[in-house]
């Protein structure tokens, strides 16, 4: 376990902000897209109850700190729960660092608005689709956008509807009720707070499936400034390449962090990310290159490496590192 | 790769590449992923293509010396443009729509291309968008985030009006052509959604009030937008992949085509919003995924089927053309196809190749230039009909651009197997296919086939790895098309085999003819085909493919071997159920001809083989035709029944009267106003005064004018069949008069049954000869009364082939004669074809006709000419009758049963319908001679009842002078429909009263009589 006092240029890295009420499923979410743990397996998870601050720093263009809040946070007990201080940070996977929640008057400082606000950051808020009524969650996400709208105009507010699966939703008129339900609902509340210019934008999340994975994919996105750059060099290899798509993969985490701007067809999308554990699983196996001491060196799939992946139905698959 | 295409009668013909003609300065510019053509502005060619570096290149094709150029590249968006859209009325107004979540309005006027607005729907990505087709000032924006927003361009900041429908992008949206607030949206999430964006409140349709009035709707499924919940889904769509295109398809309001985006799914799907579930007709042939497409109207031009023309001359399969009316002499033609290729009818640009294969879309649109095309049309007047749309142009991935035709396209219908059989006591069969379906009625394809599109299938060559064997491809559609004509002058039933090409096409006969007569024959029903013999059945597309069209089924007669469009009675009103009747020895339809083989029948069996120029009558023995007649099975296919054709049958010509796409079959309200517009001017009697339509009285020849005016009705209407039926009737009623005083019309007559059944071209020359030349010389010379007796023969051929083998022709001197045995037949037939079709309204206005003179001349009453029992001709009466009732058209079954003699009909429909109408005075009854009315009288509001007063009865009360006809309102004299209470007796304009009982219950005369007991 390390723990580091967290780096200066660690603090002013785009802020993603998983907010929402007890048990919607923050930490599942954290744990599914960044630690590959399975998602039958998040049922055990213990509420967090404490500010969870990690860094996600896969790569060049994926650097940004994840908060996760505990359910019942609240910034007028910003004192008492910064005070409590949660107990450090669990191992994350890969290159990701990880930093304990900074303890004592430090974090409290952390902890108030503009503590919480100032960076550029995107507020995810988490809903449990499966706890009607809403209205509760969503008073409090009125509140939030407030009071984030005060310290930061350019807040991305993105609403993950989240849980979508199970009985409740067996069918995408379910779901799209849903959303649109909510939607409603979040329009009307900002009318009322006077919040109409907020753009609030909604995904339907549920870790069992890739969708978390594209809507993760989508805050990424607009925290990343080199977006359109990238996009548009994906154009012109699909283009001078006759591919039918192109992603920019976070390999570690599968986030992509660009495509080209062709529709993205959540089937590839989840037959890339297969290839990519795939590959990598296979990686592991027969690509580690070891030291003289016989441990394990390097990352397993490299610059050097590329693999394709041929389709029955005539489809090829190309992984290839794109260097730094 | 961004060309230029011309549509032209050749095909497609790339005429010029933007990409060589211009020093390129941008390769990144090519990368295209939208192109339209301004088509406001008519004075030049502007094109607007939509890169993926987010740039906006408009091209000006019009320059004087003939060289593309680029007017202006705009640097619009910092990421890919995903849409442009020109407004449709103010010229030089262009709309983005972006991956950067932006859309923007560029004008060209004053400074050119300046950004005139920005709109930020704050809802990801915008995939799609249009300008309202009418509302100059509103635009539809479909976003990734899955929301669709109506824009009003002077409120900047925000959308007038947002739905959410999907979950997931969505991809394509469309203003309904038509309908002012109905739009289509398709989505990721595999469906297509049909709005209402009108407010019903208010029917208007501006949602006024940004983000702010939105009133909570209970919430139903499909309900409510996020603001306002007032647009309603009319209909959802559930497609098989993501729709990535959308297009209503012009001239049907209920059909929208769609693609998908997905790889494996290269087809292009047509709906009917009323049909949610199976696509009717599926465009396939493009090997990617298909970008965009365009709907394209039918050419009408006689060079989009060239090549079957030419095989016409040569006595092919009888194409099309037979819409009845003339054939345009070949400098007509040439002089068509000089103008059309002069002036590009149709320009496209188009993607592929090197570089810009890869993007989705590649939009494009047809510059028309309108005057132009209004010259074209009016040349193309009197032959050919615009406005079908059955033609589409996609374009794919794959590098292709396909010309489709729908009528070459598969129907997913057809693979249906039928479902339920059953047996009833009088031991006729009852079927029900769900085979047989509309698909056709629907997508307006009974008529004419066009064939050899599927020639103008293009390649490019531009280096795509497809285009070699693409090639091949086009090279063996090519040799389908020879072979198809190369057959064509073989004997017809060689020619049928030739024509399949697949021989278990699941289109063919449901029931396989048993060889044998056995009591109780088998009836297999052959299982449903892979759908790859579709295909391919599909894919050929020349004569085959045209022919694929007859062998839908249809209830006509479509026996005889030769191919050839036998549809002759449209094959849009395809029944479902067919019945049939167990006969002791075999089964057999119904409806099927029965020939009945005269001991002469020797000779007509050498004319008809004559005829046909082959010699596969089996012996020509009477009873052995009896007896493969009897063997003749089931055929209720007569699909199937033309497949099996044994020799018997397929001397029988296939009819080819109609060809133009009749109005009759297309939708049901279309029906129910075709009921009400033909009830109304068929001219069923003898009227004194001179119809509208033409200034020769009628006094004289009674009958035989009415059928030629009402020939002209049911033209005017589209029902070009129902014209030759009336035509023909017209011909037979004056049948006796005519004939035997011309000798030689018997073998003309022979000439022009062989040129019919040798598939020349048949219609012109009948509506030629028929029509024109005989109304204006009808009554004059001999010569004419020849032609007349040929009319029937040639009628007779067209509309009923069969009948050449039946009348003894052998007799050359009794054409009179000839023509007796045959109109019996003729006519019923024709009635009994009628009946099929359940065109009861035309089979009564037949009977109508028929019976008009009153007494009839002997050998000339209804049953003697059409044979039918009183029981059944009361049926079919009372059939119609109840069409109009439920139909509301009052007035002409009030007509119909009023001049009825069938009492029994008569009891159904007049009794108890005499109105006792009072004066409002004196209360002195009036009587029929003063106003009262007997006839069938609806159920009107309660306390009143309406009726016309009819115009010869005084206006005066007997007794008391006062004017009978008063409006108890405005004191004015009712002419036209006058209501009154029975009770009061008083009464007025319609409208006047409606008003005033919509407020009051009690009289408005003051007379203290409350006649209005309903409402409060």
């Amino acid at each position: 376990m390390i723990s580091s006092v967290p780096q200066l240029t660690d603090l002013t890295k785009p802020r993603i902000l998983l907010m929402g009420p007890r048990r919607s499923g923050k930490t599942s979410i954290l744990r599914v897209v960044f630690q590959k743990m399975p998602p039958h397996e998040t049922l055990f998870l213990e509420s967090t109850h404490a500010v969870d601050i990690r860094l996600a720093n896969n790569n060049p263009f994926l650097q940004f700190q994840i908060w996760d809040f505990p359910g019942d946070f609240f910034f007028n007990r910003v004192s008492r729960n910064g005070g409590e201080g949660g107990g450090g940070g669990r191992e994350l996977g890969g290159s990701m660092t990880q930093e304990g929640e900074g303890e004592g008057p430090k974090g409290r400082e952390l902890l108030d608005e503009v503590g919480v606000f100032g960076a550029p950051a995107a507020l995810v808020f988490v809903l449990d689709a499966q706890d009607e009524p809403y209205h509760e969650a969503l008073t409090r996400l009125v509140d939030l956008v407030a009071r984030g709208q005060s310290v930061n105009p350019s807040l991305h507010v993105v609403v993950f509807i989240h849980k979508v699966d199970g009985d409740l939703f067996l069918s995408d008129e379910h779901k799209v009720d849903c959303q649109r339900d909510v939607q409603h609902r979040i329009a009307q509340e900002l009318r009322d707070a006077s919040l109409e210019h907020v753009e609030v934008s909604c995904f339907l999340t549920s870790i069992y499936d890739h969708s978390i994975f594209e809507a993760f994919s989508k805050i990424v996105q607009r925290l990343t400034h080199q977006l359109p750059v990238m996009e548009n060099l994906l154009n012109y290899l699909i283009s001078a390449c006759k591919m039918e798509k192109s992603f920019l993969f976070d390999v570690v985490s599968r986030l992509y962090l660009a495509t080209d701007s062709n529709p993205v067809d959540m089937q590839t999308y989840e037959m890339c990310v297969d290839m990519i554990d795939v590959v990598v699983d296979v990686s592991c196996i027969y690509g580690v290159k070891y030291d003289a001491k016989g441990e394990a060196e390097g990352p397993v799939y490299d610059s050097d490496s590329s693999s394709t992946i041929h389709l029955s139905n005539g489809m090829v698959l190309y992984l290839r590192e794109v260097d730094e | 790769m961004l060309k230029i295409i011309n549509v032209s009668p050749l095909g497609l013909v790339v005429k010029s590449n933007l990409r060589l003609t211009h020093k390129v300065t941008s390769e990144v510019n090519f990368s295209i992923h939208d192109v339209e053509w301004c088509v406001k502005d008519t004075s030049r060619a502007l094109l607007a293509c939509g890169a993926s570096n987010g740039n906006i290149i408009l091209w000006d094709i019009s320059n004087r010396d003939g060289r593309p150029s680029q007017e202006r590249v705009i640097a619009a968006h910092p990421r890919t443009v995903n849409r442009i859209n020109w407004h449709p009325q103010e010229e030089g107004l262009l709309l983005s729509a972006s991956q950067d979540t932006s859309i923007k309005l560029w004008d060209r006027r004053g400074r050119l291309y300046h950004c005139q607005a920005t709109y930020q729907p704050r809802a990801e990505a915008v995939r799609d968008v249009q300008w309202h087709p009418s509302k100059p000032d509103y635009f539809a924006a479909a976003c990734e985030s899955g929301s669709v927003q109506l824009w009003d361009r002077r409120q900047g900041q925000g959308p007038v009006q947002k739905l959410m429908g999907h979950s997931g992008l969505v991809l394509a949206l469309e203003w309904h052509l038509t309908e002012p607030w109905i739009l289509a949206t398709g989505a990721r999430d595999r469906t297509v959604k049909v709005w209402d964006l009108s407010d019903q409140s208010t029917g208007s349709a501006v949602p006024e009030g940004g983000a702010g009035g939105g009133k909570e709707e209970g919430g139903g499924v499909g309900r409510g937008g996020v603001n306002g919940g007032r647009s309603k889904v009319l209909c959802l769509i559930n497609t098989v992949s993501a729709v990535n295109r959308i297009k209503w398809r012009p001239g049907h309001p209920k059909q929208v085509a769609t693609t998908s985006s997905v790889q494996g799914d290269n087809t292009i799907h047509v709906w009917d919003v009323d049909r949610p579930y199976l696509p009717l007709a599926t465009f396939e042939g493009h090997e990617d995924v298909c970008g965009s497409f365009v709907w394209l109207d039918t050419p009408s031009l006689p060079e989009w089927g060239s090549h079957a023309d030419s095989a016409h001359g040569e006595g092919g399969a009888g194409e099309s053309a037979g819409n009845g009316s003339s054939h345009p002499s070949p400098g007509a033609q040439r002089q068509v196809q000089q103008q059309q290729q002069h002036e590009q009818l149709s320009r496209r640009p188009r993607p592929s190749g090197f570089f810009g294969n890869w993007g989705a879309v590649w939009g494009e649109t047809f510059l028309q230039s309108k005057g132009q095309r209004a010259g074209l049309q009016e040349e193309m007047d009197g032959w050919t009909c615009l406005g079908v749309w059955r033609h589409l142009i996609s374009c794919a991935r794959d590098g292709r651009v396909i010309l489709h035709s729908l009528a070459q396209a598969s129907r997913p219908h057809d693979t249906l197997t039928p479902s339920v059989v059953s047996l009833s006591v009088r031991g006729e069969l009852l079927t029900a296919h769900e085979r047989v379906d509309r698909s056709d009625a629907f997508l307006g394809l009974h008529g004419r086939k066009r064939r050899a599109q599927g020639l103008f299938e293009e390649e490019e060559g531009g280096g795509h790895p497809a285009g070699a064997q693409a090639e091949g491809k086009q090279g063996m559609d090519k040799d389908a098309g020879g072979r198809g004509k190369s057959t064509l002058k073989q004997p017809p039933n060689v020619c049928a085999d030739a024509g399949r090409t697949s021989p278990s096409h699941p289109r063919r006969p449901l029931y396989t003819p048993s060889p044998l007569c056995t009591p109780f024959p088998s009836i297999p029903a052959a299982p449903p085909q892979p759908s790859k013999s579709l295909l391919q059945a599909h894919n050929i597309p020349s004569p085959s493919g045209a022919r694929s069209a007859d062998e839908r089924p249809s209830p006509f007669l479509a026996i005889g071997g030769d191919g050839g469009p036998g549809h002759g009675f449209g094959a849009g009103a395809s029944m479902a159920n067919k019945v049939f009747d167990v006969d002791d020895s075999c089964w057999r339809p119904r409806f099927l001809y029965r020939m009945e083989w005269d001991e002469d029948s020797e000779h007509t069996l050498a004319v008809a083989r004559a005829i046909e120029g082959l010699s596969l009558l089996p012996g020509g023995r009477p009873g052995r035709m009896e007896k493969s007649k009897g063997d003749g099975k089931p055929k209720g296919h007569r699909v199937g029944r033309r497949r099996k054709g044994n020799g018997t049958e397929s001397q029988v010509k296939p009819m080819q009267t109609d060809s133009v796409p009749s109005s009759s079959v297309s939708s049901p309200s279309h029906f129910a106003d075709r009921i009400a517009r033909l009830g109304k001017r068929y001219v069923l009697r003898p009227r004194g005064c001179l119809l509208p339509l033409q200034s020769v009285g009628t006094c004289c020849r009674a009958r035989e004018d009415l059928c030629h005016y009402n020939a002209e009705i049911a033209r005017l209407e589209g029902q070009w069949r129902m014209a030759h039926v009336w035509e023909m009737l017209g011909v037979i009623l004056s049948g006796p008069r005519a004939g035997g005083k011309e000798g030689r019309g018997v073998s003309e007559d022979e000439d022009r049954g062989i040129n019919f059944a040798t598939g020349t071209h048949g219609h012109p020359m009948m509506d030629k000869d028929g029509s024109k030349g005989k109304r204006s010389g009808r009554k004059e010379t001999r010569d004419k009364l020849s032609q007349e007796a040929c009319m029937v023969g040639a009628a007779s051929t067209t509309l009923f082939p069969s009948l050449l083998l039946h009348g003894p022709l052998d007799t050359p001197t009794t054409s009179s004669t000839c023509l007796q045995l045959l109109r019996r037949e003729i006519l019923s037939h024709v009635v009994e074809e009628l009946l099929e079709e359940g065109e009861v309204q035309n089979c009564v206005a037949l009977f109508e006709v028929i019976q008009s003179t009153g007494k009839a001349l002997p050998g000339e009453s209804l049953s003697d000419l059409i044979g039918f029992r009183p029981e059944r001709v009361r049926e079919i009466y009372v059939g119609y009758l109840e069409l109009l009732q439920r139909l509301t058209l009052w007035e002409v079954a009030n007509e119909l049963v009023e001049h009825l003699e069938d009492r029994y009909i008569h009891g159904l429909y007049a009794s108890n319908t005499n109105i006792y109408a009072a004066c409002a005075q004196c209360r002195r009854p009036l009587g029929p001679g003063s106003g009262g009315t007997k006839g069938v009288m609806p159920a009107s509001s309660p306390g009143s009842a309406t009726s016309s007063l009819t115009p010869t009865s005084s206006p005066w009360c007997g007794k008391c002078r006062a004017l009978v006809s008063q409006c108890a309102l405005c004191l004015q004299p009712v002419r036209g429909v006058y209501v009154w209470c029975p009770g009061c007796g008083h009464g007025g304009h319609i409208d006047h009263l409606q008003e005033w009982f919509a407020a009051n219950s009690e009289c408005p005369t003051g007379c203290g009589h409350r006649c209005h007991h309903g409402g409060k």
